[in-house]
């Protein structure tokens, strides 16, 4: 890990030292400082050659063989594949004309959607006219209906006041109204017993109340 | 068209002056576009207080009602020329209302107050208002909580 890092150090471009200092990446040494030689007690040391087994050795062998004739492959197929000679040379005329049949199929598709859906839109157009047909019928009818009993209780009222108007004070009936108020003092209040009985009047006698129960 | 009350307090007075004021009275609606529908006498006996009006202190009256139709504009001009009138004590114009029909509940009125429903929905709404209590009957036989 610390030897790669090292190397990255080693490879560091000037656009590294931008002033950006997103771009850069601490990089500190293990125990040593990076100036001082090799120890004096290792200086020559001889490292001991690693060993391998026989069978490791020929078992690796034989899968760095296949991998490097693997890769070979792959390196020779694709530059067969992007090779400058090989790539064909821009056909507009080609482009062109491929260009308008891909158009022309779209626009067949497109138009036979269109006509699809103009079909189920009258559909429902159709349907939509008809419930706003019916509904206004519907409302129209209520509304007459409302109008009648609107017109009928007006003429219940007057009906109710013809009826009333033969019983009004008029200036004829007045001497009349008068001496009949004179004689005939009326008397609102009253009260209810426990068992029932009303007692009308200040002075005046008590009747029995009909209790609906 | 709407149907006032007239309820207007007369001081005392023989009969055959009482007569004139009355006519004078139903004559002012009648100048005023009024139709009179009814004439009620309600007694002469005594007011519940002392009333001065006109310079004079009344302590009884004649109690008279007209039930009648008038244009409403014409009610402020009622009022002031029976304000001006010397032998009415007191006026007022109210407006007709149509007595509203009510299920007799007397019986129901009757009973004790925890039968009345009522009392009933009232201290429904009460205990929604209790704190939650422990009750003891869940298997645990101390109280859990602080006390």
């Amino acid at each position: 890990m610390l030897s790669r890092l090292a190397n990255t150090k080693l490879t560091i471009t000037v656009e590294a030292f931008s002033l950006n200092y997103t771009n850069l990446q601490i990089c500190r040494w293990g125990r040593k400082p990076r100036w001082l030689p090799t120890a004096k007690t290792k200086m020559f040391r001889v490292p001991p050659r690693p060993q391998i087994p026989v069978e490791d050795y020929e078992e690796l062998k034989r899968l760095y063989n296949i991998y490097r004739t693997e890769i070979k492959s792959l390196k020779n197929y694709f530059t067969e594949k992007y090779s400058v000679e090989n790539v064909q040379r821009f056909d507009m005329e080609q482009h062109e004309k491929s260009f308008k049949e891909d158009f022309l199929k779209c626009n067949a598709i497109n138009d036979e959607w269109n006509q699809q859906i103009k079909v189920e839109r009258e559909e429902r157009v159709a349907k939509e006219l008809e419930e706003n047909i019916e509904d206004a019928k519907k409302r129209l009818e209520a509304r007459n209906e409302r109008q009648l009993i609107k017109l009928q209780n007006a003429d219940e009222i007057v009906r109710h006041e013809i009826e009333a108007s033969k019983d009004f004070i008029t200036p004829e009936k007045l001497d009349a109204a008068i001496e009949y108020a004179l004689n005939n003092p009326v008397d609102y209040n009253y009260a209810i017993d426990l068992d029932g009985n009303i007692i009308e009047g200040r002075e005046t006698g008590s009747r029995k109340l009909e209790i609906k129960q | 068209m709407i149907t006032y009350e007239l309820m207007i307090l007369f001081r005392l007075m023989s009969k055959p002056e009482l007569v004139n004021t009355l006519k004078r009275t139903a004559q002012t609606l009648y100048n005023r576009g009024g139709i009179i529908r009814k004439l009620e006498n309600l007694g002469t006996r005594d007011m519940p207080f002392k009333i001065s009006s006109h310079g004079v202190v009344y302590n009884k009256a004649s109690y008279y009602l007209f039930i009648f139709n008038s244009p409403p504009a014409s009610i402020p001009d009622l009022l002031d020329e029976y304000e001006r009138d010397i032998d009415i004590i007191r006026r007022k114009i109210f407006k007709q209302e149509t007595p509203e029909f009510k299920e007799c509940t007397l019986h129901e009125e009757l009973q004790p107050p925890p039968y009345r429903k009522s009392v009933q929905e009232l201290i429904a709404q009460a205990r929604k208002l209790d704190k939650p209590k422990f009750k003891y009957n869940t298997g645990l036989d101390y109280y859990p909580f602080q006390k």
